[in-house]
């Protein structure tokens, strides 16, 4: 491991300073303390000696003076005591030896024959030396002293003194380092185990206790902040990436996005220019038949025909278009209102009728036996089914059946379903085939295949109704089911207790009605009397608001026609009012205004109109909603 | 024995000598009692009075033995015992010991120890004889052979009462050293 390295060497390197330092600073102590008594010791030997001479000098005076040597040798005797001297003597005045002494009696070194003169005489091993023997009067003769002097055995013991005290130094030494290490060495490991810890692991969370306060303190907090601020930017620096890298992404699919869409819009200019130029061959050549043949004759008869299904698929055509552009900008409001299913399964019937028959294909369309009324936007709702529809039969051959079936879902929702037995789809085509422009069969025998917008438009459709569509196909050759479910878009139960029912359905006879009409428009309100009149109703008019309360109140209508911006009680108030009265509670109140705003309808639904028409009215609005009145709720009495 | 007489000889030139045979072993004899009755005077201490001044010279006489005195003289000659001149002079019965260091008696007037050890203890003198009996007649020092070699006794006790103090390292040499005595 690296790590352990790292400790080791710091250890190791600390250890070597302290040794070092220790094994330096004895070293020059002991040269200089050697030195200083090697030079010494000779002094104070020879000192010592020549003192040692003197003492044996003047005790041995009266010996030599009184000729007495085995007094002498009594004295010399008494060098035993100093093992370091090994020889003695003592010398007449006249150089003769009066006694002597050896330490060894094996020691055969001669004695000097002659003494003198006075003074020491230093070799490698010993040193001797003469003093002479005086008394004040005269000298009586000479102390000669001969003593080991041993220089190298003095230097050897220093020696081992001195290896002695440095093993101990050291030793003592290394047991301090190691206790001081403590204090020194382990905030500097604390660090370096961090580091590694940083290092392997990305960590930038750990931290380094904190435990002394001098600069390895410093250090570490330093180093801490360090890591603090690396931490930090790694991160930012990663978010940055991470951010970056959804960013590429979105932007790439947004890109294959914008090529796909590229080369559907290109496929559509295509299909769009054969469209548009399908029609005109035959409507030129129609025009050439007028011409040549005349309007009245059996050709111009053929000739209109022909222009006039032209046209009509001209129409189609833009109008989708102008959808396309509409609903790719958002700008596809529904004007919702209550309008009975039959009205909008009829629409769409009426417009795909003629095309399925010139195709030769069967037709059956099966409707819940009660009517229902449905708070849509009858155009475009009869606009997807048509799509459906028309969809259908293009891709249904001659002899084949298409079925569009209705059916109650829940409380207040509807399926409609288009079956056909036409071509089919793939498998792993059901998904794509309600994008814009998307297009199965492009084949020549498929002349009407359009633009390939008709599926998404209704599916489009259906959705802003709050629904879903759905495609189904078992295979190539083996037809399609569409499936639309539109939850919540049934306004009035069924009832069967109703006053009014009749158990006709959409195309039933419609009763004869009390009908109140109350607008400040004169000429509106004559005209559409007139309309309601020549239906077979009964019609009571007013021509402000506190007029048409009263006639409500006495005369009862089941049906009234108010106009919002009335004199003396508005349209909204009147309505309230009617609503509060259990007399006039249950009668039903359709707004009739220039204004077709939602928040005009919310308005009106909020204040208790049922229903919301707006001018001009159309007599086959009227038929409608008196056609629905049998589905209508009993409002409660 | 032969090595010790030659060593002697040559070594105490004029001043001692071990005993010899015949004549010339007393002529030796008495050369070394010359010798050694000057050198006892480094070894004892006198009372201040028996010097009176710094160049005061020691004084040794010489009683029955002239040729002792007559070696005596000559031995001193350019010798100081502590660092003060010796003068050698005979004695008579009638001499006064005053002013006198040291009086040696030699054998034939041994009779007379007696009579003067009193004066010289008075007078802080060195009594110096020969003989075994000399220390019991009063003398501090005697001069004895032993073993054919001049050596000396000593009576503490008389040198106490003659006022001396004798260097223990004269006694260190002595033959005997008599403590008590009279």
């Amino acid at each position: 491991m690296i790590f352990s390295g790292v400790r080791r060497s710091i250890r190791r390197k600390f250890m070597l300073v302290v040794m070092a330092t220790t094994l330096v600073a004895l070293l020059l102590a002991s040269i200089a303390l050697v030195t200083y008594d090697l030079l010494t010791y000779k002094r104070t030997w020879v000192a010592d000696l020549s003192t040692q001479a003197d003492i044996l000098g003047l005790a041995s005076a009266p010996a030599l003076s009184f000729q007495d040597p085995k007094t002498a040798e009594e004295n010399l005797g008494l060098l035993s005591v100093r093992p370091n001297v090994t020889a003695a003597a003592i010398y007449t005045a006249d150089g003769r030896i009066f006694a002597s002494y050896r330490r060894d009696s094996s020691d055969t070194t001669p004695l000097p024959a002659h003494p003198g003169p006075a003074g020491h005489e230093a070799g490698a091993r010993e040193i001797s030396l003469f003093r002479p023997i005086v008394t004040p009067d005269e000298q009586l003769g000479w102390v000669y002293l001969r003593a080991r002097y041993d220089l190298t055995g003095r230097l050897l013991s220093y020696l081992a003194i001195v290896v002695g005290v440095m093993l101990a130094s050291l030793t003592v030494a290394a047991l301090m380092s190691v206790a001081l290490q403590a204090s020194v060495i382990r905030p500097i490991l604390a660090i370096a185990d961090v580091a590694h810890e940083v290092k392997d692991r990305r960590n930038f969370a750990a931290r380094v206790p904190k435990t002394t306060e001098d600069e390895t303190g410093y250090l570490v907090e330093t180093f801490n902040d360090m890591l603090g601020q690396v931490g930090q930017r790694t991160e930012d620096l990663e978010r940055a990436n991470r951010r970056l890298e959804q960013e590429v992404a979105v932007r790439q699919s947004a890109e294959h996005a914008l090529i796909e869409a590229d080369r559907r819009k290109d496929e559509f200019l295509a299909t769009l220019a054969h469209e548009l130029r399908n029609p005109l061959a035959p409507l030129r050549n129609a025009l050439h038949i007028l011409r040549e043949a005349g309007p009245g004759s059996e050709e111009g008869k053929v000739a209109r025909d022909i222009m006039d299904r032209q046209l009509r698929q001209l129409v189609r055509l833009v109008d989708d278009l102008l959808d396309v552009s509409r609903i790719t900008t958002g700008k596809v409001v529904l004007q919702r209102e209550s309008v009975p299913l039959a009205t909008i399964i009829e629409g769409a019937l009426e417009t795909v009728r003629p095309f399925v028959g010139e195709r030769g294909i069967a037709l059956s369309v099966t409707t819940p036996q009660v009517p229902l009324m449905l708070r849509a936007d009858p155009t475009r709702m009869a606009q997807a089914l048509t799509n459906l529809l028309h969809n259908a039969a293009k891709f249904t051959d001659a002899g084949g059946r298409i079925e569009l079936r209705v059916e109650r879902e829940g409380l207040d929702g509807i399926t409609i379903v288009v079956a056909d037995t036409g071509i089919g789809i793939p498998a792993d085509m059901l998904s794509f085939i309600f994008d814009m422009f998307t297009q199965l069969d492009r084949s020549l025998e498929r002349p009407y295949s359009g633009l390939g917008v008709g599926l998404s438009l209704a599916k489009h459709l259906i959705e802003l109704h709050g629904g879903t569509l759905e495609a189904a196909s078992e295979g190539q050759g083996k037809g399609t089911r569409f499936t639309a479910r539109l939850p919540g878009i049934v306004v009035f139960e069924p009832s069967p207790r109703g006053p009014h029912a009749t158990d006709g359905g959409a195309s039933a006879a419609p009763a004869r009605r009390r009908v109140l009409l109350a607008d400040d428009n004169a000429d509106f309100t004559s005209s559409f009397a007139l309309m309601l009149r020549s239906m077979g109703h009964d019609v009571i008019e007013a021509y402000d608001g506190a007029e048409a309360l009263q006639a409500a109140r006495s005369l009862q209508p089941e049906v009234a026609f108010l106009d919002i911006g009335l004199p003396k009680m508005n349209g909204y108030e009147l309505a309230r009012r009617l609503r509060e009265d259990p007399a006039t509670r249950r009668i039903v109140l359709v707004a009739v205004t220039g204004w077709g705003q939602d928040g005009d309808r919310k308005l009106a639904a909020e204040a208790g109109f049922d229903l919301h028409l707006v001018k001009p009215v159309e007599s086959a609005q009227i038929e409608t909603i008196f056609a629905g009145l049998g589905s209508m709720p009993l409002r409660p009495a | 024995m032969i090595r010790w007489i030659l060593l002697c000889s040559t070594l105490l030139a004029v001043a001692h000598a071990p005993a010899r045979a015949g004549n010339d072993a007393s002529d030796l004899e008495r050369r070394v009692k010359a010798a050694y009755l000057y050198k006892f005077a480094g070894y004892v201490e006198w009372p201040d009075s028996s010097f009176p001044d710094p160049t005061t010279p020691v004084r040794i006489a010489v009683l029955g033995d002239d040729k002792l005195r007559a070696e005596l003289s000559t031995m001193v000659l350019g010798h100081t015992v502590n660092g003060r001149a010796v003068l050698v002079s005979g004695y008579s019965e009638q001499d006064s010991l005053d002013g006198l260091h040291v009086l040696y008696v030699g054998r034939s007037e041994a009779a007379r120890l007696a009579k003067l050890k009193d004066e010289a203890r008075k007078r802080s003198v060195l009594l110096v004889s020969e003989g075994d009996d000399a220390i019991d007649q009063g003398s501090v020092i005697a001069f004895v052979l032993s073993r054919r070699r001049v050596r000396f006794d000593i009576s503490v006790a008389g040198a106490t009462k003659s006022g001396l103090t004798l260097s223990s390292r004269l006694l260190s040499v002595a033959r005997t050293v008599v403590t008590a005595g009279i």
